[in-house]
């Protein structure tokens, strides 16, 4: 116990040896409704799931992107708990790096905003309204 | 009693892009805050706090020693003459390491809940703790202006 804890505070100052790699973003086979259990809201029927990707760390992660078509956007919007009016321009460290279909800093413009769920809990809401009909939408519920 | 750990919050800014972005975001409100004061001397401070995640991706170290946290600014600014700002800006990060039902963490290949880690606190044979860290930096601009890099990256008193 004594070690676990002490490799968790030695990881903030030194490298870690650990064989703990990455987890891969890859796309699922799960279901909208599952994973909007998950972070709390549902998705309308044609969202189309693009993908979701967990970390299971000191504080667990889910991200998931879906697009919409754009005629959806407004009506989806009402049913997130996030304050649209904070929408601000650019990722600005809410939604993570790029890798595989996770790709908000291609985005061409992306908005993001973020809020405190109970629970200890975050959530942070991206859209990428740059093509006319379709929203890509980019969601991240965090612990801290 | 609550033990406290301080991390390197230099560090993890310079380490994480993510946690860099954070920052920067943390420094535009501020800035956008500032051009809307009045002349004179002002503590400002964020409305709200706000929070970040360092994932694994972009670093291990810190996506296992911290993982989402909580960070806010505060700071004393100057506006001389409407359009010109100066901001001694501190920059502050909070993260309760606890340990969760329900919750777990693959280390090294093993697989450590943290119900299992949670059952050593509540037996009293380990402490959970909280981390906490900041930074100052000192900011010049005109309305509208950019911070320069330097600017952003420079301890208050150089490297």
């Amino acid at each position: 116990m004594v070690v676990a804890i002490g490799l968790a505070l030695s990881c903030a100052n030194v490298n870690c040896k650990s064989t703990a790699k990455p987890g891969p973003r890859r796309t699922t086979q799960e279901s909208l409704e599952a994973v909007g259990r998950e972070v709390g809201f549902s998705f309308p029927a044609t969202a189309k799931l693009i993908g979701v990707h967990r970390e299971r760390g000191a504080d667990d992660l889910i991200a998931v992107k879906v697009e919409l078509p754009a005629t959806e956007w407004q009506g989806f919007l009402s049913h997130v708990p996030v304050d649209a009016s904070l929408f601000r321009a650019g990722e600005r460290g809410l939604l993570g790096p790029d890798q595989g279909f996770w790709d908000p800093h291609k985005a061409q413009n992306l908005r993001t905003v973020e809020t405190a769920l109970p629970n200890g809990r975050v959530l942070n809401l991206g859209y990428d309204d740059g093509r006319a009909s379709v929203v890509a939408v980019y969601v991240v519920n965090h612990g801290i | 009693m609550v033990l406290k750990y301080p991390i390197d919050l230099e560090g993890m800014v310079s380490e994480v892009p993510s946690a860099y972005a954070r920052y920067l975001d943390e420094v535009a409100q501020a800035q956008e805050l500032v051009e809307q004061l009045p002349v004179g001397k002002h503590t400002i401070h964020s409305r709200k706090a706000e929070n970040g995640y360092n994932y694994q991706a972009e670093s291990r170290n810190w996506f296992f020693a911290i993982g989402g946290y909580t960070k806010w600014g505060q700071g004393i600014a100057t506006v001389k003459n409407g359009s010109e700002y100066e901001l001694e800006f501190e920059y502050k990060f909070y993260d309760r390491y606890n340990w969760d039902a329900g919750k777990s963490v693959t280390f090294a290949g093993i697989t450590v809940t943290d119900k299992f880690m949670g059952e050593f606190h509540r037996q009293g044979q380990a402490k959970e703790f909280d981390c906490y860290g900041s930074f100052k930096r000192r900011f010049t601009w005109k309305k509208g202006g950019k911070l320069s890099k330097q600017q952003l990256d420079t301890p208050i008193g150089g490297r």
